[in-house]
């Protein structure tokens, strides 16, 4: 890899690049293939196109295991998550671009040579921090989080928040934001006079601006990705986004010492088996509000 | 020896040499790729403050910054009173539905010229219909739930509808 701003976020890679990369792809081919299934699994139209895009991601996540056709893995999966992204458009989460444009770069490290493989992880780093400094500053170009109006909002509107901030906010005041109705023009005020929540609601913002800046220097990779680790776990906390928070921790664990993508692949395999198997009603579980898909 | 090293330049020359960088188009690609992820999301947010499309969707990564928008969409006739969706054919319904569900999405690119053509299709009691489209969000200034209208008013031509 050359200079310029993709070689900010090289450097010497003791695991070596052409490794990490290969761990990333099978996580990722596994997310794609699981993912596709959850769909066909709960759509209730056009479930041939979904099939087919399914069996595309499937067949990637397996020709992952073949050193000689592991070039073709990210290739397929981008076809078939291709397919779904353009059947569900607009209404394509975020976390599904996402996967698209992470599946576009993994398909540029072909057979993996090393100097290719450096270039997508450094291009996967840049991924990971563009994406969270941008999730920052929309909270801060939108600025319902300066006073945690938009906290306040889904606590009174969504149970999943109310139950997780129901520790940290008295019983009246959840009450009361429960009482408005979204609905009705001049509804509210939703804004909470407690300092820790409005700490907390800025803090996210914060930390969404700061953190890629580590993110992408050497020295401080670290300390971005572990930061990053933390905020992901405790926004799940009260937005459960399985999908999302299970393909940018693998983007993170990128900037980690250590091959965290390949150790943690079976507890990811395990989730989405259980998933897909509570799905199809042989385990208990309502996956379908986990956020998977 | 000379020998030697002849069959060493051979060998040399015979075993590929990994390139020290990768080559330019997958440079240039993936410079492409993360340019557009550095851009999108601003433009992402001029479209939303000018065209009011969805800020959840479209990949502006702005889902969980603000409040999802709620739109409500009332169709009137002339005299201001509310026109009953349940008169209106199966085709009707459809394309209000359908127009409910495009601008939700699109914003203002959304436009109600097929959905208007086809209630005044429905009912040719009408000269005038006007489809109010009410759209919610979250202020920044008060906490509270604001709101604005936007109307479309269709006047049937001699033509027929429209």
């Amino acid at each position: 890899m050359s200079g310029g701003p993709l070689a900010w976020a090289g450097g010497p890679e003791p695991l070596g690049a052409e490794t990490r990369v290969r761990s990333f792809r099978r996580f990722l081919l596994l997310y794609a293939a699981a993912r596709s299934w959850l769909w066909v699994a709960f759509s209730l139209h056009d479930r041939e196109l979904l099939v087919l895009a399914a069996a595309l991601a499937s067949a990637g996540f397996a020709l992952c295991w073949r050193r000689d056709l592991e070039a073709w893995a990210a290739p397929l999966g981008l076809l078939g998550v291709g397919l779904q992204t353009v059947w569900r458009f607009p209404h394509g989460a975020n976390h599904l671009y996402l996967e698209l444009l992470a599946l576009a770069l993994v398909a540029l490290a072909g057979r993996g040579a090393r100097p290719d493989a450096a270039l997508v992880l450094s291009g996967l780093r840049w991924l990971a921090a563009l994406v969270l400094f941008h999730t920052g500053l929309q909270k801060l170009l939108y600025g319902n989080y300066f006073h945690g109006d938009f906290l306040a909002y889904m606590v009174g509107t969504q149970e999943r928040f109310a139950n997780a901030f129901g520790w940290v906010l008295p019983a009246t005041e959840i009450a009361r934001l429960e009482g408005y109705d979204a609905m009705r023009t001049g509804a509210g005020p939703y804004r909470v006079a407690f300092a820790p929540f409005v700490l907390a609601s800025n803090g996210v913002w914060l930390a969404e601006l700061g953190l890629p800046v580590l993110l992408i220097a050497r020295r401080t990779r670290v300390w971005g990705a572990l930061g990053g680790i933390a905020l992901m776990a405790s926004i799940q906390v009260a937005a459960l986004e399985l999908g999302f928070a299970f393909l940018f921790l693998n983007l993170l664990f990128l900037s980690l010492p250590g091959d965290w993508n390949r150790r943690l692949l079976p507890a990811f395999a395990l989730v989405f088996l259980y998933a897909l198997g509570a799905a199809a009603g042989w385990l208990p579980g309502r996956p379908e509000r986990w956020q998977l898909m | 020896m000379a020998a030697d090293v002849s069959r060493r330049s051979r060998t040399d020359r015979a075993a590929p040499r990994e390139p020290r960088s990768a080559p330019r188009w997958k440079r240039r690609a993936v410079s492409a790729l993360l340019l557009l992820v550095a851009l999108w999301p601003l433009v992402h947010r001029g479209l939303v403050a000018r065209y009011r499309i969805h800020p959840w969707k479209f990949g502006g990564f702005a889902m969980y910054t603000t409040h999802r928008r709620s739109l409500a969409i009332a169709v009137d006739a002339e005299s201001g009173a509310p026109v009953d969706e349940q008169t209106l054919s199966e085709r009707g319904r459809a394309a209000l539905a359908a127009f409910r569900e495009e601008r939700h999405s699109y914003g203002r690119l959304s436009v109600p010229d097929r959905a208007a053509e086809a209630v005044l299709l429905d009912r040719p009691d009408l000269d005038h219909l006007k489809l109010v489209v009410q759209l919610l969000w979250l202020d920044p200034e008060t906490g509270r739930i604001a709101s604005d209208h936007e109307s479309y008013v269709y006047v049937r031509n001699p033509a027929g509808a429209r």
